[in-house]
């Protein structure tokens, strides 16, 4: 141990650098990849549609002047479902990765504390519509279905389904099913769990609700007096979705075409569509992010490489009077390692340290989530298998040395 | 001398290739990686009225009953109808713009003119001149338009472009919202980024400018359906205001006043909290008086209109800027004491331990021209990667020249301060010794 640490000492200055650089990186490295899982979650919450290319949204239908009547919306469904293909169509408030029309609210237990912030879609036959799974409880029934909701049904009470991870958040160790729920605090509705699906994803992924993406509640019925309805179209396994998407677009358009707003198109695409276009953002700064950890680790690596190459030449002559004296190649190969071991080791503490305070600070000024313990030792291993690979190639070098080395001009 | 140390300078970096490429690679990423960050962020926060900025102030009361859920200290962005008028009305002889924006169908007169939705503002007077608004033809209307509710209209160029093919349209009438409309001005480009004015608006502070301008007053009275604008409401219904902007509930009107002094200033201030007093007095604001008067940049500081992602992005950028430098002096250490022999030779030879420096000061600076010529290319990539966000200001990212300025001067600037520790130790290399053992 001493003759790797006594060099340290009586040459600080490239050991403090090699030190310096690691915690430097490894204070940034930690934050950005954490940065970069909290962009990423978007993409790898699971959203629970079943067969997303055969599902199509049309969103973006809006009426002029009056509202659309619920008579009319009713007479849609039936012509698309009369479509070749179609086997289920829901005409709701809102569905998901319709951005443009959603529906939020802060739920909790009948008689608890444990409040949840939510996304709800609301319209007629919403699990076979969007392929979802029911994990317990039934689906709604085709009364429940044909209720005529007031406005888009936010406020009324009801039947409800909700995914897992809002039925754990908001009962516990409990069952859920029969539970009731309440929405608001003065005069609330109160909606009865009938059923629990395993995933749905909400459509307001934004920063503010990333801890809870998979928190969502289906009500039955049909929105009246709504300006914006979305309609979700649930394509047959062996229909071809492109053909069918078509016929969709004309039986809207012909249906309710003469209601429309000017200038304002309806949208008709894949679900499997809008989704990629949904998380396109965050996939860019996912690139982003991983663009910016791989150049602090490269800039890492060939720091490291630079230094160790300068201060294992000026080392030659030690190394040469050891081999001289009797050490193998491994040796070394294996004091150079080590060396450079303690280094990184010393850096990455260091820079654990920093990561830590550098969360600290964003999360005071940006409102950033703690930084998980379980990323420090990813981090540290990270860098730790850096430095060995850096140091490799001028140590291998170092280790060629020959003995007759020092025995020139001593 | 400056040449021939260039001279040097080359030779040097020709005969160690691998250690001056990994040198020029670390400053072109961190050159590139901050300047791609820096460019984004310069374009985010730029001022949006540099000539104005200083004199516009944007007016907050807090008319939030006392006991509401969740309600944080700060006053509601946006004024209420009552307050709007209120506040719109007060005594004093500065500029003021009353306003709100939103969607309302329009076309010209001419049988083939589809009804289309077009984006407004709904303003006062004082707009046009207040924000700097630039003319093509016509001019805005008078306060005493406001008063008599004028049915007249601004149109942006894009909007005169469409309807009436880019002719002076000025006196011809057109349809908005069913009512007829006298066109009576056309306006340049005007886009203001972050648009200050109102950056609740649906398209976020980075949304284009509106292209139909209509006094406040006649536009209220409108026939619509589609909201007003970013509507705010409190208590249990949230759609109070849909249809009904005057609902005592919902902020949605921005207000802003041009005050030059700050005799000005303060004297507003001590208004608003009067009116806030008063109508606590009343009865009407349960609150007691909890006023704001934040001028435009502090506005848009308080608002935090640049994106945190894009923040936070820049202060990673700074980290892997350190990084690179760290990087690059520990380089330079290892590369002018590798040169020891050399440098105690031109020492033995009677150069002074300051034209030791120099050349290493010299060797530094062409391998930060370097770095940076290399990272302009890495920048441009990576301003390509934020364009590629699909986020309404990722558009306006874009390498203009003043940036390449920076780039190449940032570089030069970092190389030479990193090079200032390793030439001055390369500099004390003690000639005897290194001639000794040469």
């Amino acid at each position: 141990m001493r003759h790797l640490l006594a060099p340290l000492f009586r040459h600080r200055l490239m050991p403090l650098l090699v030190v310096l650089q690691v915690a430097l990186a490894c204070a940034i490295a930690c934050n950005a990849l954490f940065l970069l899982q909290q962009r990423l979650k978007p993409m790898l919450v699971p959203d629970g549609i079943g067969q997303p290319n055969h599902l199509i949204i049309a969103s973006n239908i809006v009426s002029r002047g009056q509202p659309w009547e619920t008579s009319r919306m009713r007479d849609t469904e039936r012509a698309l479902r009369g479509v070749p293909g179609v086997t289920s169509v829901s005409v709701a408030g809102s569905l998901p990765m319709v951005l443009n029309a959603r529906m939020n609210g802060r739920v909790q237990g009948v008689g608890r504390d444990t409040r949840a912030d939510t996304a709800m879609y609301i319209g007629d036959h919403l699990v076979k519509t969007l392929g979802l799974h029911l994990v317990a409880g039934r689906d709604f029934t085709a009364e429940e279905d044909a209720v005529q909701n007031h406005g888009v049904g936010m406020h009324q009470d009801g039947p409800a389904i909700i995914t897992q991870s809002l039925a754990n958040r908001l009962f516990p160790g409990q069952k859920a099913l029969g539970q009731t729920l309440q929405l608001g605090d003065k005069d609330p509705a109160v909606r009865t769990v009938v059923g629990v699906v395993g995933h749905l994803m909400r459509n307001d992924f934004g920063d503010g609700s990333q801890r809870n993406l998979d928190n969502v509640m289906l009500f039955p019925g049909i929105p009246s007096s709504w300006s914006l309805p979305a309609i979700g179209v649930r394509v047959a396994p062996d229909a071809d979705p492109q053909q069918v998407r078509k016929q969709v677009e004309k039986v809207i358009q012909r249906m309710l075409g003469d209601g429309m707003v000017r200038g304002i198109d309806p949208s008709y695409d894949m679900y499997g569509t809008l989704r990629d276009e949904a998380l396109a953002q965050y996939r860019a700064s996912v690139w982003l992010l991983a663009g910016v950890c791989l150049i602090v680790l490269i800039v890492t690596l060939a720091g490291i490489m630079g230094l160790t190459a300068y201060w294992v030449q000026q080392r030659t002559r030690q190394i040469g009077i050891r081999r001289a004296l009797g050490a193998r190649r491994s040796d070394i190969l294996r004091y150079l390692q080590a060396e450079n071991l303690l280094l990184v080791g010393v850096g990455t503490l260091l820079g654990l340290i920093a990561a830590y305070a550098v969360n600290l600070w964003l999360m005071h000024h940006y409102e950033l989530p703690r930084l998980p313990w379980s990323y420090l030792p990813i981090g540290a291993a990270l860098l730790l298998v850096l430095g060995q690979l850096a140091v490799l190639s001028p140590a291998l070098r170092a280790s060629r040395v020959p003995p007759v080395v020092a025995t020139r001009s001593v | 001398m400056l040449g021939y140390y260039m001279d040097l300078a080359l030779r040097s970096l020709r005969r160690h290739k691998m250690l001056a490429a990994l040198m020029v690679l670390a400053i072109a990423l961190g050159i590139g990686a901050s300047i791609t960050m820096l460019t984004v962020l310069h374009n985010l926060s730029g001022d949006p009225l540099p000539q104005r900025s200083g004199v516009l102030f944007h007016p907050q009361v807090d008319p939030r009953p006392k006991d509401l859920p969740g309600a944080d200290a700060e006053p509601p962005d946006d004024l209420t109808w009552v307050d709007a008028q209120n506040l719109f009305h007060l005594p004093g002889s500065y500029p003021r713009v009353l306003m709100d924006g939103n969607w309302l169908p329009a076309r010209a007169m001419r049988g083939d003119s589809l009804l289309a939705m077009q984006s407004d503002r709904a303003t006062t007077a004082d707009f046009f001149s207040m924000f700097d608004v630039p003319f093509v033809y016509g001019s805005g209307w008078t306060a005493q338009d406001d008063a008599q509710h004028a049915r007249v209209v601004v149109l942006s160029s894009a909007l005169n472009d469409k309807l009436f093919g880019g002719a002076d349209s000025v006196g011809k009438q057109m349809v908005i919202a069913t009512k007829t409309f006298r066109v009576i001005g056309v306006i340049g480009p005007w886009h203001p980024q972050p648009r200050f004015y109102d950056i609740n608006n649906d398209d976020g502070p980075y949304g284009k400018a509106a292209d139909m301008y209509l006094p406040f007053f006649t536009w209220i009275d409108l026939p619509q359906d589609y909201g007003y604008g970013s509507m705010r409401c409190w208590g249990n219904d949230a759609n109070a205001g849909q249809h009904n902007p005057k609902a005592p509930q919902c902020t949605w009107a921005q207000l802003w006043v041009q005050l030059d002094s700050p005799a000005q200033v303060a004297s507003y201030r001590s208004a608003l909290r009067q009116y806030s007093l008063q109508q606590h007095e009343l009865g009407r604001f349960e609150r007691a008086p909890n006023v704001r008067l934040r001028g435009l940049l502090d506005w848009l500081d308080y608002k935090r209109v640049i994106p945190v992602m894009v923040r936070m992005q820049t202060w990673i950028a700074f980290g892997v800027f350190l990084i690179c430098m760290l990087n690059t002096i520990g380089l330079m250490v290892a590369k002018f004491l590798r040169k020891s022999g050399e440098i105690g030779v031109r020492r033995a030879l009677g150069a002074s331990r300051r034209d030791v420096f120099a050349q290493c000061l010299v060797e530094a600076g062409v391998i930060g021209v370097a770095g940076g010529l290399c990272g302009l290319p890495l920048a441009w990539l990576g301003l390509w990667m934020v364009r590629q966000q699909p986020v309404s200001f990722a558009a306006s990212a874009h390498l203009d020249l003043s940036m390449l300025g920076a780039a190449l001067a940032l570089s030069l600037v970092a190389a030479l301060l990193a090079g200032v520790w390793p030439s001055l130790r390369a500099a004390r290399v003690t000639p005897a010794l290194q001639v000794k053992s040469l």
